[in-house]
């Protein structure tokens, strides 16, 4: 190999390391970017779960105050028999937002355990590539120098 | 917020700079080179698009699942 042919293949080489270390820097990101969009929307699905829940206790509560109000009812009760009916309809309303939001937070759940999963696996293969990959590049290019040093090496 | 589109933006630029500097380095071309692509550059991208493919699932799921809430 000539001293010109090796220089390009040197240059080429060096320029896939750089591109390795770039890749390994941008991967890296995206996986703490999507591990942070994970824990962030986890906390976004628990806190509309408690949220719906805190809302359900609050509708019961008013329920049990407005059943009890008509229980004390003696005359002209109708407009505290539409006052629970209200409060029921609003109680059942709660009890639906809460299955709502229990459900997509499952939903959720299965996705960001499939993405974990994924990003667990691709990371340690990638890692692994990544490092054997440079190991490579190093080890040609020792050959390379080694070949360069040699008393006809830089000549052909 | 950032959410996993911005992950996957990230990650499909990542791809793409990786692609265009393994092309740019087409003038070394041997048995090394050969050897380097198909045990370690290959796998590393392929590695690549599982990820961003896993990155877009997850993203079309979590913005179904979050149309849910309530």
């Amino acid at each position: 190999m000539g001293t010109d042919r090796i220089q390009v293949t040197v240059t080429a080489a060096t320029g896939i390391q750089h591109g390795l270390t770039a890749y390994e820097r941008a991967f890296a990101a995206a996986l703490d970017q999507a591990r942070t969009c994970l824990n962030r929307a986890q906390a976004e699905f628990q806190m509309a779960v408690v949220k719906s829940q805190q809302q359900l206790r609050e509708a019961e509560r008013v329920v049990e105050m407005a059943r009890a109000t008509l229980g004390r009812c003696t005359e002209n009760c109708q407009p505290l028999v539409e006052a629970l009916r209200r409060c029921q309809a609003a109680e059942v309303m709660a009890k639906m937002r809460l299955e709502s939001n229990r459900a997509a937070r499952a939903q959720y759940e299965r996705a960001a355990s499939d993405l974990s999963g994924s990003l667990r696996t691709i990371e340690a293969s990638t890692k692994a590539n990544l490092s054997a990959a440079r190991q490579n590049l190093l080890a040609y290019a020792e050959d390379l120098s080694r070949y360069l040093r040699t008393p006809t090496g830089g000549d052909h | 917020m950032p959410d996993l589109e911005d992950a996957v933006q990230v990650h499909q630029l990542a791809l793409s700079n990786l692609a265009q500097c393994r092309a740019a380095a087409g003038a070394w071309s041997d048995e090394q080179r050969l050897q380097l692509d198909r045990t370690r550059l290959d796998p590393i991208a392929t590695d690549g698009e599982r990820l961003l493919q896993a990155l877009q699932k997850a993203a079309r799921e979590i913005a179904a699942a979050r149309s849910h809430l309530n």
